[in-house]
């Protein structure tokens, strides 16, 4: 009887298994084969080394960075609306947030080639202001160009974290480290701080696999000039010109789960650990 | 202590209006760069510009129905699963909530990798075959909307006193269950909807005309248009969000990641 019981899971788990579990099978299967369908640890040894080694680092610096800079200014953001209690502000924001952490990606690019772009908006004021953004060798194409783009949609993810987090922070626990003589910068290091590590070396973690994963706006911004992982995929699996493309592509997206499952675990576990905080 | 609040205030208020320029200032200047003429007059142009493109147009309806799509087969599948749950097994329920939550790990370009070399011809020579990619997709945010609003409710008592008075199963589910959990079913509705809209990985992978990938190429000949069918989508979507968090204040944050 018991057994019977998981009978009503059957819809959920077969629909998953074959639109999720078939694909990630395909991926393993083919990642460890060549061309011919021949066994071979190849792939592997190619992504690496060379331009896919490169890709993984780039991304991952991309990602590093982008995750640092979102967390602090995300979370001071979050803190100075959850605070101030104005509720329209704090609706506005909240809301803004979720469409850009949502449906980002290649509308975000245009938006920021219409910004920032050689012939962008706030470009032109720059130049009529005697600031050339693009009188030295910065582009919005380059490293710090595409990091800027990508702080659109994860500072309003961080956001989104962080304005629930900080809504759980009692009252009584100011209250009651007042009461024994702290003063706000004493409260802030000995107290909030070590309660909200935990949650926000999770958020980190969270905030590096959104990064890593993201592929719109790389691709709708750099129509493929900045190689990262995502980037490369896609383009091994578009072209033909690579010896065992679609196979390179699938040990590419293998390193990618790994890289994002762990993150992934991480955040998950430290999300746990610290939601015993919130009751 | 009385200056230290004074610094602390201003901090905070400061921190507000940068972040809100921080918002405000892409969305003014790219809004200037799509419909100022060069004379400085404003103009609807790109907009008319974007309605004749018929392959825009078409691309937009496509996108509505594999969303419209989308909704149905998550909510057809996540409704009753979670509803069984909740009654029947809800000791299985941590373990279902981590099994949703791995679309998570695998990112969508990967994703569509193996969808490309794992489905039969059939479904990847029709676009609405996204349909079923995407409720995987939004799977981990759908089913988390869902699941949080049952267990806001105490299902067994309802279930048992709606039982009681002789109700079954789905008379239960559909005149007792659902408008008492309405509200993350509303919740898990748009953030499947913002995903399909935004959608780019797996339909340029499988080489679908898709609102979002229509508009990547539709930016590289006509830069105007597609800022301004940029804008006009992020704000259509923030309407839409700003309608549901007014219908529901209590909701909590609505993440999806992966864009």
């Amino acid at each position: 009887m018991k057994r019977l019981e998981f009978l009503g899971l059957a819809p959920l788990i077969i629909f998953m298994g074959i639109f999720l579990g078939l694909p990630l099978t395909a991926i393993v299967r083919f990642s460890f084969l060549n061309s011919e369908g021949d066994f071979t640890l190849q792939n592997f040894a190619t992504i690496t080394s060379g331009i896919y080694l490169d890709a993984f680092l780039l991304s991952t610096k991309l990602s590093l960075a982008s995750a640092a800079i979102s967390l602090i200014l995300g979370f001071a953001f979050a803190y100075s609306l959850v605070n101030t209690r104005v509720p329209l502000v704090k609706r506005l924001i909240s809301t803004a947030s979720g469409v850009l952490a949502n449906t980002g990606g290649v509308p975000l690019a245009f938006m920021f080639i219409a910004v920032l772009g050689t012939y962008g908006a706030l470009t032109t004021w720059l130049k009529n202001l005697g600031i050339d953004i693009y009188g030295g060798t910065w582009t919005l194409y380059s490293f710090s160009g595409i990091l800027i783009v990508y702080l659109y949609f994860q500072i309003p993810l961080m956001i989104l974290i962080s304005i629930p987090v900080l809504e759980n922070i009692k009252p009584e626990w100011r209250a009651a480290a007042e009461t024994l003589g702290s003063n706000a910068l004493n409260f802030w290091r000995k107290v909030l701080l070590p309660i909200l590590f935990p949650q926000l070396l999770g958020t980190f973690l969270l905030l590096f696999a959104n990064s890593f994963a993201a592929y719109a706006t790389a691709a709708a911004l750099t129509s493929g000039s900045l190689a990262l992982v995502p980037v490369q995929i896609a383009s091994l699996i578009g072209s033909n010109v690579q010896v065992d493309g679609a196979n390179i592509a699938m040990a590419l997206g293998m390193g990618m789960v790994i890289l994002v499952g762990i993150t992934t675990v991480g955040y998950a576990l430290l999300e746990k650990r610290s939601s015993r905080w919130r009751h | 202590m009385a200056p230290l609040r004074m610094i602390s205030v201003t901090l905070r208020l400061g921190t507000i209006l940068i972040g809100l320029l921080f918002f405000a200032i892409p969305i003014y200047a790219s809004s200037i760069f799509a419909f100022r003429e060069s004379d400085g007059s404003f103009s609807a142009q790109p907009i008319s510009s974007a309605l004749e493109n018929h392959e825009l147009v078409r691309s937009f309806f496509l996108t509505m129905q594999i969303a419209f799509g989308t909704v149905l087969l998550t909510l057809l599948l996540l409704i009753p699963t979670i509803a069984y749950l909740h009654f029947v097994i809800p000791g299985a329920r941590a373990w279902v909530e981590f099994l949703t939550l791995t679309p998570l790990v695998i990112p969508p370009i990967v994703q569509g990798v193996g969808f490309l070399y794992s489905m039969p011809t059939s479904l990847k020579s029709t676009p609405h075959a996204l349909i079923f990619a995407y409720t995987v997709l939004a799977l981990p945010f759908s089913y988390r909307a869902i699941d949080s609003a049952f267990s806001s409710i105490d299902v067994r008592t309802l279930f048992n006193a709606a039982s009681s008075l002789g109700a079954n199963f789905m008379t239960v589910v559909s005149k007792i269950l659902i408008p008492n959990v309405a509200a993350g079913i509303f919740a898990a509705i748009f953030l499947t909807i913002a995903l399909v809209l935004g959608e780019f990985a797996y339909a340029s992978l499988l080489l679908w005309d898709t609102f979002p990938t229509v508009l990547a190429v539709a930016g590289m000949s006509n830069a105007s248009t597609a800022v301004a069918l940029s804008i006009l989508s992020l704000i259509g979507v923030w309407l839409i969000l700003s309608a549901l968090s007014a219908f529901n204040r209590r909701s909590r944050g609505l993440i999806v990641s992966g864009v």
